[in-house]
């Protein structure tokens, strides 16, 4: 098992999940859509690969506590 | 005449009857007063009262209905005033007046006898007006001998009640006997009870004067006292947000101290994308300085395409070495750049991104972020920032800092044109800030043969 702190700029949630369960699964769970966000685990972007992939495929082990973000992706500039 | 004191004319007479004494004669005012008891009614048994007019040259001037308008009181009934002999007979008065030198009351020849006078009266103004030529001790005893005379309306027919005949004798006598007078006086004073009319009258008003001043004195203190407690009511709210306030920061701080540092040492070793660059404090406060080294990803690739076809921008006008860099990376995604910017963490309440720094360690590895470095400039980052900070999400704070990195905004040409300089500088020196998408990472120039390089193969594997 491990923690997911989820962190979104609307919710900011701690999750026990299985360290089989992947990130997607969590954002499903908490009913939280990622796209055009930026994801990342413990400060790692996630590609859209990388979403559908387990946490111990991630690096993550069995026990720890995970940061899982989705951060909005914005302009680098104001037009 | 010898002025006579009495109790009628002392201090406790004057609080029953006023301080007005008719001609300025204790002794008339006394015999004025002691009618005035004998014959008076209630608390305020003031019934004759003298007033002195003057003296007049002509008898015209003499007017008796002008004068009683303007008399200072109501209460007054003995008009007294003096003219030349030779007026005295051409004064006239309308039928409302009568002259009482009647056989029965011949008053004006009575007084004449003294000194030339007339005496007139109005019964039902209950007035009495007399004009002598001159008026003196003797003239005004043979008045007070027949006052009951040139008072009709309180002596009708001239009728004097017996207990009262000795006082106007007194005044007929050769000699006035002022210590009889004053016996008879007071012993009417003390039957009538002025010593406690005068006390109920003084002090009765006296109480009730003081206890409204004291009632309005106590409302006023009352407004005050209210007033004072709603001043210190909206103090004391004051106060309290205040300190509500400060105990929230207190408990804020304290909760800081034992749990946010831990936070701050887990979330900066779990990033590895962030260095710390130095930690110190200012007026400001506690300071953390940290570099973000991240990979530039995040574009729009239209955007890119806009430019790098449009032959007035700083990248349609680049050399052709610089184009193909370019187009390497954003048009063919064959890598990526690295990117430094370095921020400040103040008090764990403001990110902000710091203009012209960076760390000088990675110089040989990342190149300076386009927006943040040459302007400081976060973009649409900028709000989610200040929002995550208000609300004291640091870390979410930190995690869009990371998000600007990331980013470049082809659109905007002033930061294009910075970028484009900016890498046209690294195509000859060592700096291996590209990261190809074979993991390797190399400088520009390698870079640029990579790229050549797998176009061949892509055309001789067909």
């Amino acid at each position: 098992m491990i923690k997911v702190l989820v962190k979104t700029n609307v919710i900011r949630q701690e999750v026990v999940a299985e360290v089989t369960s992947t990130p997607n699964s969590i954002f499903n769970d908490l009913g939280i859509s990622v796209s055009g966000s930026m994801v990342n685990l413990n400060g790692t972007t996630l590609c859209g690969v990388d979403l559908s992939s387990s946490f111990s495929s991630l690096g993550v082990d069995d026990g720890s506590t995970v940061s899982l973000n989705s951060i909005i992706k914005a302009d680098g500039a104001i037009a | 005449m010898k002025s006579t004191e009495t109790m009628l004319t002392s201090n406790i007479g004057d609080l029953l009857f006023g301080d007005w004494h008719s001609f300025g004669e204790k002794t008339v005012e006394s015999l004025f007063r002691y009618i005035s008891i004998k014959h008076g009614e209630g608390d305020n048994p003031c019934l004759v009262r003298g007033y002195a007019l003057g003296y007049f040259s002509n008898a015209k001037d003499i007017n008796f209905a002008n004068t009683i308008k303007e008399l200072p009181s109501q209460n007054i009934n003995i008009l007294l005033c003096s003219t030349e002999e030779s007026e005295i007979s051409k004064i006239s008065c309308d039928n409302s007046w009568v002259e009482l030198n009647t056989p029965q009351a011949p008053m004006s020849e009575y007084l004449s006898k003294t000194s030339l006078s007339r005496a007139f009266c109005n019964f039902n103004e209950r007035k009495t007006f007399i004009v002598a030529n001159s008026v003196n001790d003797e003239w005004m005893r043979r008045f007070c001998s027949v006052l009951f005379k040139l008072l009709p309306w309180i002596y009708v027919n001239g009728k004097v009640p017996d207990d009262e005949v000795e006082i106007f004798r007194l005044f007929s006598q050769k000699s006035f006997d002022g210590d009889r007078f004053a016996k008879i006086v007071n012993e009417a004073a003390e039957k009538f009870g002025v010593r406690d009319l005068s006390l109920k009258k003084a002090l009765q008003g006296w109480e009730n004067s003081i206890t409204d001043i004291l009632i309005e004195e106590k409302r006023d203190a009352e407004k005050s006292y209210l007033s004072t407690i709603r001043r210190a009511e909206e103090d004391l709210a004051t106060y309290l947000n205040a300190l509500s306030r400060v105990q929230k920061q207190l408990e804020a701080l304290i909760s800081v101290q034992r749990d946010e540092t831990d936070r701050v040492y887990q979330f900066f070793k779990s990033h590895k994308q962030l260095h710390i660059v130095d930690k110190r404090s200012n007026s400001e406060g506690s300071v953390l300085r940290f570099a973000i080294l991240d990979t530039i990803e995040f574009y729009d690739f239209d955007v890119f395409k806009a430019v790098y076809d449009n032959p007035r921008s700083p990248l349609g006008r680049a050399p052709k070495v610089l184009r193909e860099l370019f187009w390497g990376l954003y048009g063919l995604n064959k890598g990526v750049i690295k990117a430094e910017a370095v921020f400040d963490l103040t008090n764990l309440s403001s990110l902000l991104p710091v203009y012209k720094v960076t760390s000088g360690e990675h110089a040989l590895t990342h190149i300076r972020h386009p927006h943040l470095y040459h302007h400081a400039c976060l973009g649409g980052n900028k709000n989610y920032i200040l929002k995550y900070m208000k609300d004291g999400d640091w870390d979410l704070a930190i995690e869009q800092a990371i998000a600007s990195v990331k980013n470049i905004n082809f659109g905007d040409s002033v930061v294009l044109g910075e970028f484009v300089q900016d890498l046209a500088g690294t195509l000859s020196d060592g700096c291996r800030y590209i990261v190809a998408d074979n993991g390797v990472e190399m400088t520009a120039s390698q870079f640029l043969d990579y790229i050549k390089n797998d176009e061949m193969e892509d055309i001789t594997n067909g």
